[in-house]
């Protein structure tokens, strides 16, 4: 069926070629302070209507059959001040600068994002999508956008949670932030459950690789996952409706209110209930598959957005609940999240770019799982989470600034355990754990022109951060980031360096376990695990105004990340395998390369990576080799086909034997293809997207992480109504 | 998409509502702070007693027919062993560790020397417990033989073995000659007579008193085996010693007939 979906998909192919002779709009669309290109901004014409969003790089290229002489070119940002220029002023190629959004007509330096952190952070290797390109994709299940992304691989499960992971690292060296809320503290373990986030709520969705970041990449030797939500606007009211294999159900509402001129409300609720096949190695050792066909999975979701400015500043708030249902046989278990943030953005006291947010996580599982002999173990294990953050931008000698980052971060956690029997409950686990930490960090961004020459840009990056624990822990890391940008006509190249410390601190878990042990053996307090990465870069794009394809670019990265100090736990039935001496050197090699608008309907993206890792007991699970590839096409009247082809070379897993000796298991590498076809149209106010898929879902729902997949076909409709 | 409209000139009154909004959150703020325990605000805890779960596993190992310990068993459960003493006890630690927590099964496995394995997967408590196993003895064994030697050369064996299973397969005789001081070996396959209650089955095996090899005359000695073997592998040898001239009988259809080249007439076939 894929391949007759993909023969029909490249039919459609040359059907309709545009003429060369329809005016054609392109150019790029920055930020006005720092230069900084704007990806997913709305670049349209207000009289003819036709448009388009820009891609990472801030690029848009869009063609207008029936363009108007006096029609307006418009583009719009979230944050930023609505650019309109005359379409007769506008010359192709030309660099559309806007200027965030400004307060009572002042210039303001910061970009009105909740994500100023991000933005201000050293530059490293980003990739971004934006909603129309998820949406295209259509999936329901946030880990498979992931895989648009090169160098990211999926694991995890329902249960676990949907994780990723960045150039071969951990799921827990990855943090993720939505809105500014690092939900990686949810999970036990500090790996961020990305299955909270319903994929339709996502405007923007950035992958920031590298271990060094300073304001937000605290302990992410892989990388950050910087994810914005839809903010309120206009009026908009949307439903989608999915189902599928496996039993699945799935529905999403949105609708957005302002209220009045200056306050906005909006609300998202979704609802899934499927019946996973799960396949499982029963005995640890990848001998024989087991299934089990008695799952039941329910999740909602439910987020409220409000969001107000007033002269001189911007207020937000979010109020969000998760909510799981997990079920099979001898197995029940619920979680509930909730999470609660403001943030404060503007003027204090007539002193400029403050921001101030905080956030409030609860989150509670309960599980009740019955043994062999009929009694009943329930658990209840609850997290709290508190974070606060204050964010300050000074600018300095006209082009430079700096970032200033203040923190506090408070967690939480409660297990409770008991064992009933049929004559009495017995506790088996009871204790309550907390730890507190903060810290300060600072950016330094000096940006130089060669001679005066605004083609030939320096942007050099200083950034540092301290971090103290409550337990006793204090840490210096730092980082440093050189970007050289040249541009040249239809070419720019940018070559990039960036090098620097990071270091991340034991969690709550893990630091209890240490203290336990303690008082057994004579096994220590935990050290912080440290991570040296460096990198070196090279970005190239050109533009082609020619017919048959619009833009190229292509990035070429080699980097290293050495960790020290790498913790390694493993326990089994007669061995206990945990210890901190642990050094690993991962050496990485991306390449990645993007074609746009092939003759107006088609885009491409490949990437590739290759990872040498030294000691595979510490990043077991990754694949030596890694290659995606994208293809986008818009044959015509609003149909759409994404190809989405993905290669995973062997990966290695490892346990200890019955000797207590490590062995290793050699993991056989898989390749496949997932299809989406859709039709998109509009009825007057009304807008359609109708949708059929064929993806492939990643399972690592073993007792041991291990990527399964399994097919699975759905058939999708979208409603908008605005 | 998301369209914002700034709005430059218009009033005061959000900002000053907001304002004592914010005024009032701090100062719930500041109270709540004030009121909770600040050693949780900064301050560490990582006291988690017991975390790491392990347990112990004993119990005792007994003989399921006949009711006595089990000793020298091997216990198995996960990748770890232990033997059982005297009493058939035994004990040993054993490791939870998260994939516990998944409700994985665990695999035992009781073994001892002639008795049936025992194999289950189970989900553990995770609490100290007691397991006790009950084995099946699988061997068959061998009770009573005896020898009655009749004038015509042909003495009659005859043997009583009990099999809880009840899956004897061979049953063999094996005598001893002797010619002078050269001792020789001959096995005899022993045939089924009959099955009592309780598993407990009757063979007989005619064997002559005298055999000629070799220019040779070898007569029958006191001393004899039983090998019993079943149907699970387990096999029992038994050695019996006993003089020539007692002559008794375990059961009744014993009395051979002369043609001895033909031991089965006149008997159903043995159980094979």
């Amino acid at each position: 069926m894929l391949t007759t979906i993909l023969l029909i998909g490249l039919c459609l192919l040359p059907a309709k070629a545009i003429p060369a002779q329809t005016p054609t709009y392109h150019g790029w669309v920055q930020d006005a302070s720092t230069h900084q290109p704007l990806p997913g901004a709305n670049v349209y014409l207000s009289r003819s209507g036709s448009g388009t969003t820009t891609d990472t790089t801030g690029y848009f290229r869009f063609t207008s059959p029936a363009a108007l002489p006096n029609d307006t070119l418009v583009v719009q940002y979230v944050g930023y001040r609505t650019l309109r220029i005359p379409l007769t002023t506008f010359r192709n190629g030309q660099i559309l600068y806007l200027t965030p959004r400004t307060f009572a007509g002042e210039t303001v330096e910061v970009e009105a994002t909740p994500t100023d952190m991000v933005r201000r952070d050293i530059g490293v290797a980003r990739q971004s999508i934006h909603f129309r390109q998820i949406e295209n994709y259509g999936t329901t299940e946030i880990a498979d956008v992931f895989k648009l992304f090169q160098a990211v691989q999926l694991t995890g499960n329902d249960l676990d949670g949907r994780r990723i992971e960045i150039r071969g690292s951990n799921a827990d060296e990855v943090n993720v932030y939505v809105d500014g809320i690092l939900i990686n503290q949810l999970g036990l373990d500090f790996a961020a459950d990305l299955s909270i986030i319903p994929v339709e709520t996502i405007e923007r969705l950035e992958v920031l690789k590298g271990a060094n970041l300073t304001l937000t990449g605290s302990g992410a030797f892989g990388g950050v996952v910087n994810i914005t939500t839809q903010r309120p606007g206009n009026f908009q009211a949307s439903l989608n409706i999915k189902t599928g294999s496996f039993n699945n159900r799935y529905g999403f509402g949105r609708i957005q209110i302002p209220l009045g001129k200056k306050w906005f409300v909006d609300y998202n609720g979704m609802y899934q209930e499927y019946r996973p096949t799960i396949e499982y190695y029963p005995e640890d050792r990848f001998a024989a598959l087991d299934t089990n066909r008695h799952i039941f999975t329910r999740k909602s979701n439910h987020q409220l957005n409000l969001y107000t400015f007033g002269q001189h500043s911007e207020w937000r708030a979010k109020l969000w609940n998760y909510n799981l249902f997990y079920r099979k046989p001898g197995w029940r278990s619920t979680r509930n999240t909730l999470l609660a943030a403001a943030s404060f953005k503007g003027n204090v006291l007539g002193s400029r770019d403050w921001e101030f947010f905080v956030s409030a996580n609860w989150n509670r599982d309960n599980l009740e799982r019955v043994t062999t002999r009929n009694n009943r173990v329930l658990s209840d294990l609850t997290g709290q989470q508190l974070n606060a953050r204050l964010l300050k931008a000074v600018a300095f000698g006209g082009t430079n600034s700096v970032q200033l980052l203040a923190e506090y971060f408070h967690e939480e956690l409660s297990i409770h355990e008991e064992l009933q029997t049929p004559e009495q409950q017995i506790p088996t686990q009871d204790f309550l754990l907390y730890d507190n930490r903060a810290a300060l960090g600072a950016v330094f961004r000096f940006e130089n022109w060669v001679n005066g020459d605004s083609t030939r840009r320096w942007l050099t990056y200083l950034g540092g951060r301290y971090e103290v624990q409550a337990s006793g822990g204090q840490y210096v890391t730092n980082q440093v980031g050189i970007r050289y940008t040249v541009t040249r006509r239809t070419w720019q190249w940018t070559p990039y360096f960036n090098f620097g410390k990071n270091v991340k601190l034991p969690y709550l878990i893990d630091n209890a376990f240490a203290q336990y042990l303690s008082t057994q053996t004579a096994f220590g307090t935990l050290e912080p695990e440290i991570n040296n990465g460096s990198e070196i870069g090279l970005e190239v794009a050109k533009t082609m105004p020619q017919w048959w394809a619009s833009r190229w670019s292509a990035s070429i990265a080699y980097f290293k990340n050495i960790t020290t100090n790498k913790l390694l736990r493993q326990v089994g039935s007669a061995t206990e395998v945990y210890y901190q001496n642990g050094r690993n050197v991962t050496r990485g090699l991306e390449i990645t390369a993007a074609l746009k608008e092939i003759l107006g309907r088609v885009d491409v993206q490949a990437g590739w990576i290759h990872l040498n890792i030294s000691d595979r007991r510490f990043y077991p699970y990754k694949p030596a080799q890694r290659a995606t590839l994208e293809f986008r096409v818009r044959p015509w009247h609003g149909l759409y086909l994404t190809l989405v082809g993905f290669y995973e070379g062997t990966s290695t897993a490892w346990f200890v034997d019955r000797a207590g000796q490590f062995q290793t298991v050699s993991i056989a590498p898989f390749r496949d293809m997932d299809v989406v076809l859709g039709w998109r149209t509009r009825v007057g106010r009304l807008r359609l997207n109708f949708q059929a898929a064929g993806y492939n879902v990643f399972d690592a729902s073993g007792y041991r992480q291990y990527l399964l997949k399994k097919q699975f076909f759905q058939l999708g409709v979208r409603l908008w109504y605005e | 998409m998301v369209r914002i409209r700034p709005e430059k000139q218009s009033g005061h009154t959000p900002t000053r509502l907001l304002t004592g909004v914010g005024a009032v959150g701090l100062l719930v703020l500041l109270l709540l702070l004030v009121h909770c325990d600040t050693d949780r605000l900064w301050g560490s805890r990582f006291e988690a007693f017991p975390l790491t779960r392990s347990i112990v596993i004993q119990g005792t190992v007994m003989d399921r027919f006949q009711e006595k310990p089990v000793r020298g068993a091997t216990v198995r459960v996960g990748d770890q062993e232990a033997l059982t003493n005297f009493y058939g006890e035994y004990r040993l630690e054993f490791y939870l560790s998260t994939s516990f927590d998944r409700n994985k099964p665990v695999d035992i496995k009781v073994s001892a020397e002639n008795y049936i394995s025992f194999r289950d997967r189970v989900i553990l408590d995770p609490i100290d417990q007691e397991i006790n196993f009950q084995l099946d003895y699988g061997a068959p064994i061998i009770g009573d033989a005896v020898r009655h030697v009749f004038d015509n050369g042909i003495a009659v064996f005859q043997v009583r073995l009990l099999d809880f299973q009840n899956d004897v397969t061979e049953v063999v005789l094996e005598l001893e000659y002797k010619s002078d001081d050269t001792p020789m070996t001959i096995s005899y396959p022993m045939y089924w007579i009959a099955s009592g209650d309780n598993g407990i089955q009757l063979f007989q095996r005619e064997a002559p008193i005298y055999v000629s090899r070799d220019f040779k005359q070898y007569s029958i000695t006191a001393t004899f085996w039983i090998i019993a073997r079943d149907d699970m592998g387990f096999v029992t040898r038994k050695e019996f010693v006993q003089p020539l001239d007692q002559n008794r009988a375990l059961f009744l259809p014993y009395t051979p007939n002369d043609n001895t080249q033909n031991p089965t007439n006149g008997f159903d076939s043995p159980k094979m």
